[in-house]
């Protein structure tokens, strides 16, 4: 019955949001009802995204099947939910839906909603797939409607870069499928994209195909020197609907989900590497949110910064750097768009997330300014939000081999809690800027705004106080990428198989594989 | 059975200023409580917390050392984060003071405080610093009097910001948040340092296996990255400079915090590591010499102060740095006791500060001199060139703060601008419209030409014609 009824939601939480997308866009003139019709689509996603991970999520198995079906030539409709991805599927609804639920009336006019719902289905499909194609396709679909919005925001530049960044994307990652559909040829694959096929040939696959899904994972995380999309999309791109595009784990999502488990004899090649890269990139963006005066670019670098650390815990490659990091991707992503989702609010009110001409907030908006201060101390990993757990876990699994990352790593949370308080008291304390007249109808959080905002700092204190649970979610897949590690080591293994092995051992396989 | 009954009655002295806060928070979400409310919930937390303390002494006095362990807070394969305390003389002593000071403090401010507007804040401010401070106090493990470390630091910036209307105060609390983030790396490389080294961060543990590790590099450099975090809570030479900006706070908060307990709480953390902390002769001279160093430039700081509560602030300082020294030389027990007394005095003169300020008016009325201008007076037997020299040093508190600045806070910032300008050059996002990261002048956004546009809604401040304002940094 759980299996009838998963087969049923797994494919209701990506065509849902994208068919609403469609109808929001093209079938409904009226601004209201476009408005009510996204809502309620993002509502329903986001119970249904939770009931599957309160009904299965809690199940660790790294990979199981939930769906599998043939779709159109060697493309395969697999789809599954585990411990990898259980979690991302309410959190990303959870922040379409806060999006939508954020933005101005006046600014939430089809196109926004439409773009929205569309990053929201993209992505959904890219965290349920299982077949190298369709994510695929879903990743580059998921930066599409970023790229419309660059086209209206008169910044040439920011098209410019954001156009090279999709072609960099599709280019990798058409390649990749390219090498794939040939190794699977040469092997006599049915299904070369089927990333559990994969697994059981046992082929040895070119490394080129990791490299390529590297590359693409690192781009769209915004690792130094490949964040410039993302940090001039934080700063111009149309706040809202960016938002749920631009601040998402799926980069990391990618490299845990097909570059760590089908290419480890590379990962154990690039480990070191990648551990200096992620500490560097964090670093970088530290040094930089540190200086700036626009709000929307603090977090955009702040953003950047998160992601090298949790690039860093990833590339440690042990239980405790994997565990942190896939916790680190989780929670940064929650505060983060928090932290946007404030700054968007002061820039809907203020017309401005300019620090130099704000000031002084608190005295019309003690919620908006508990709630930036809240993230900021949990985005920072202050003790009792799930951050410091994450940060913790990623600090211990560098110990062993990179002691210089870890040492790196607490001076870049130094500098990242001094960034976001010298913020914080810009836009919301002190006396008031010169400009405090244009801010006399600056109004505070209402509505569902300051529910939401309740609602997210529950979660956030709830689960860093009561980290287990979470741990326990990933800790199957942690193990599962854990086992990889000899099977790289043993030159006759082929580490896909290790997937297999582990496929194995999940119920319900057998009925799948026809 | 006594004991277990004691230990866990001990164990939640931390707990009940915490579920205090949480449920004051929880008033808070309808709306503003009513100051009665506020204040009974508070005393009733703080009076709990008491009465854990006093399980703590009875349990000292009848047991001895315990080693308290409930488990472990969370675990991801061979890695737990041990949830550990030790309660042995030194907690007894310091988590009973810590009781009592806050007991007062609560007690003093429900009036004190009356009607001001941030009275809620206030109490939920003093609370989360409660909690922290006998975590701190308690905690058998460097990770978890970490948790404590950083409970007091964000209270007490919270608290020096308390009347965030003003400038300065903003500014001060600014100040006081990079010095603690900075030396917090200090005990996070402690504690992290002490887990690769060891194996464990549990006092208990640590301690017993340093026999077999005696006169290793990795203690010298865990020891002095311990130190290093003292040296930013007490408020030491280089990074003191912070402890007379903090008075900015209301008079209660900077008795409880910078005269009585946050400011020795890296005193505390000295007489917990000291086995650790002995081992290295090193370490030893640098708390002496550091110590000796603070405690002369800042009891010269106070006798230049032209306000009561800096004058009192720099004499703290100096005081603590006398601490350090003791814990240097290795005389823990006069440094307790130093500890102790001292932080009571402080306190009281903290609380009596502006009342003080007012006795003097009175006594210059009437004797037409102070206390404060006989102590003046006995510079005079001092040469006139070096007394001039050292009042200017003393008045510029010997440049220690302009030379941080210079060295350290100005390159990171002119990096970031660099790198900021590198990034402007890669995107040629700036190529038409003034730059708006790092740089001086304002953005002002191109207007959207394309015929759909909507008319760009743009504020007063973005006008053109408004003008760029100053930085405020």
């Amino acid at each position: 019955m759980t299996f009838d009824l998963l087969a049923l939601a797994i494919p209701v939480l990506w065509i849902v949001p994208l068919v609403g997308a469609f109808v929001v866009q093209f079938l409904i003139r009226e601004p209201t009802r476009q408005r009510d019709v996204a809502i309620g689509v993002a509502w329903v996603v986001f119970f249904i995204a939770s009931g599957v991970f309160l009904a299965i999520g809690w199940d660790s198995h790294f990979v199981r099947d939930d769906l599998e079906a043939p779709l159109f030539m060697s493309l395969r409709f697999h789809m599954a939910v585990d411990g990898l991805n259980a979690m991302l599927l309410p959190m990303t609804a959870a922040i379409a839906l806060a999006s939508l639920l954020s933005t101005p009336r006046s600014d939430l006019r089809g196109n926004t909603a439409a773009r929205i719902l569309a990053v929201l289905g993209t992505l959904l499909g890219c965290f349920l797939a299982l077949d190298a194609a369709t994510l695929a396709l879903f990743w580059i679909g998921s930066m599409l409607p970023l790229w419309q919005d660059t086209r209206r925001s008169n910044s040439r530049p920011l098209h410019l870069v954001m156009t090279l960044a999709i072609a960099a994307t599709a280019l990798a990652l058409v390649a990749a499928l390219v090498l794939l559909a040939q190794a699977g040829a040469a092997a006599g694959m049915a299904a070369p994209f089927d990333l559990l096929a994969l697994a059981r040939a046992g082929t040895p696959l070119p490394p080129v195909i990791g490299w390529l899904f590297l590359f693409a994972a690192l781009l769209r995380m915004g690792i130094f020197p490949l964040h410039l999309w993302l940090t001039a999309a934080g700063w111009r791109a149309p706040g809202y609907s960016a938002m749920p595009a631009l601040f998402t784990s799926l980069g990391s999502f990618g490299l845990a989900r097909v570059v760590m488990p089908l290419f480890p004899r590379l990962c154990e090649q690039v480990s070191g590497p990648l551990v200096m890269i992620g500490a560097v990139t964090a670093l970088y963006g530290a040094l930089l949110a540190v200086g700036q005066y626009d709000l929307r670019r603090v977090i955009a670098y702040f953003w950047v910064s998160q992601m090298g650390l949790v690039l860093t815990g990833l590339a440690t490659l042990n239980a405790p750097g994997v565990s942190g990091a896939l916790l680190q991707a989780m929670s940064s992503v929650v505060e983060v768009c928090g932290l946007m989702l404030i700054a968007l609010e002061v820039e809907a009110r203020a017309g401005t997330t300019d620090m130099r001409l704000l000031g002084g907030l608190v005295r019309r908006a003690p919620r908006l300014t508990t709630g930036f201060l809240l993230l900021s101390a949990s985005a920072v990993g202050f003790p009792g939000t799930i951050s410091f757990v994450a940060e913790d876990l990623a600090i211990q699994g560098l110990l062993h081999e990179h002691q210089l990352a870890a040492a790196l790593l607490l001076v870049v949370t130094a500098i990242n809690g001094v960034t976001l308080f010298k913020a914080f008291k810009q836009t919301f304390l002190g006396p008031g800027s010169q400009h405090a007249k244009a801010l006399r109808s600056f109004a505070d959080l209402r509505g569902w705004e300051y529910r939401a905002s309740v609602a997210l700092m529950a979660a956030l204190l709830i689960g860093g106080l009561v980290p287990q649970p979470l741990l326990a979610v990933r800790a199957g897949a942690v193990e599962a990428l854990q086992k990889l590690e000899p099977a790289a080591a043993a030159a006759e293994h082929h580490p896909a198989a290790v997937i297999a092995d582990e496929h194995e051992d999940a119920p319900d396989d057998d009925d799948d594989d026809d | 059975m006594l004991p277990d009954l004691l230990s866990a009655g001990f164990a939640l002295a931390p707990v009940w200023p915490a579920l205090a806060a949480v449920v004051i928070a929880f008033l808070l979400l309808p709306g503003r409580p009513s100051e009665r409310v506020v204040a009974r919930v508070t005393a009733v937390a703080v009076w709990l917390s008491l009465a854990s303390a006093a399980c703590g002494v009875l349990l000292c006095l009848s047991h001895g050392p315990v080693d308290y362990r409930l488990g472990n807070w969370y675990e991801a394969a061979e890695y737990s984060f041990p949830l550990v305390m030790l309660f042995d003389g030194l907690t007894a002593a310091m988590s009973a003071f810590v009781a009592v000071i806050v007991l007062t403090t609560v007690k003093f401010s429900v009036t004190y405080l009356h009607r001001e507007p941030g009275f809620v804040r206030f109490f939920v401010l003093t609370l989360f610093f409660a909690a922290g401070m006998q975590l701190l106090v308690l905690a058998g493990s460097a990770e978890l009097l970490f948790i404590g470390w950083e409970f007091v630091g964000i209270s007490s910036v919270l608290l020096v910001a308390f009347f965030h209307e003003r400038a300065m105060p903003v500014q001060a609390a600014l100040r006081v948040l990079v010095t603690y983030r900075v030396c917090d790396i200090g005990l996070l490389l402690g504690a992290v340092g002490l887990h690769h080294w060891l194996g464990t961060t549990v006092w208990a543990d640590v301690f017993a296996g340093l026999p077999q590790h005696a006169g290793e590099t990795a203690g010298l450099a865990v020891g002095l990255a311990l130190v290093f975090a003292a040296m930013g809570k007490s408020a030491q030479f280089p990074v003191g400079g912070w402890l007379p900006r903090a008075m900015e706070g209301p008079t209660a908060s900077s008795a409880v915090f910078y005269g009585s307990l946050s400011v020795h709480a890296g005193v505390y953390l000295l007489l917990r590591a000291a086995p650790l902390l002995e081992q290295s002769l090193v370490i030893r001279a640098v708390l002496v010499v550091v110590g000796l160093v603070t405690a002369v430039i800042a009891a010269l700081s106070s006798q230049v102060s032209a306000d009561a509560k800096s004058a009192v602030a720099h004499a703290t300082a100096s005081q603590v740095g006398l601490m350090f020294v003791e814990c240097g030389l290795g005389l823990y027990t006069l440094a307790l006791v130093h500890l102790i007394t001292h932080a009571t005095l402080r306190y009281y003169q903290f609380l009596r500060t502006l009342s003080a300020v007012q006795d003097a008016m009175w006594q210059q009325a009437a004797l037409g001199r102070t206390d404060s201008d006989e102590a003046a007076a006995r510079w005079e037997e001092v040469a006139p060139g070096p007394r001039r020299a050292l009042y200017r040093l003393a008045l510029e508190r010997f440049a220690v703060e302009p030379a941080l600045d210079r060295w350290l806070t100005r390159p990171i910032m002119n990096l970031s601008r660099a790198l900021d300008r590198l990034e402007g050059g890669l995107l040629a996002l700036h190529a038409r419209t003034p730059e708006a990261g790092t740089g001086a002048p304002l953005p002002l956004m191109a207007p959207d030409l394309s015929p759909d546009a909507p008319a760009p809604v743009l504020s007063p401040a973005l006008r053109p014609d408004a003008g760029a304002p100053e930085a405020r940094v």
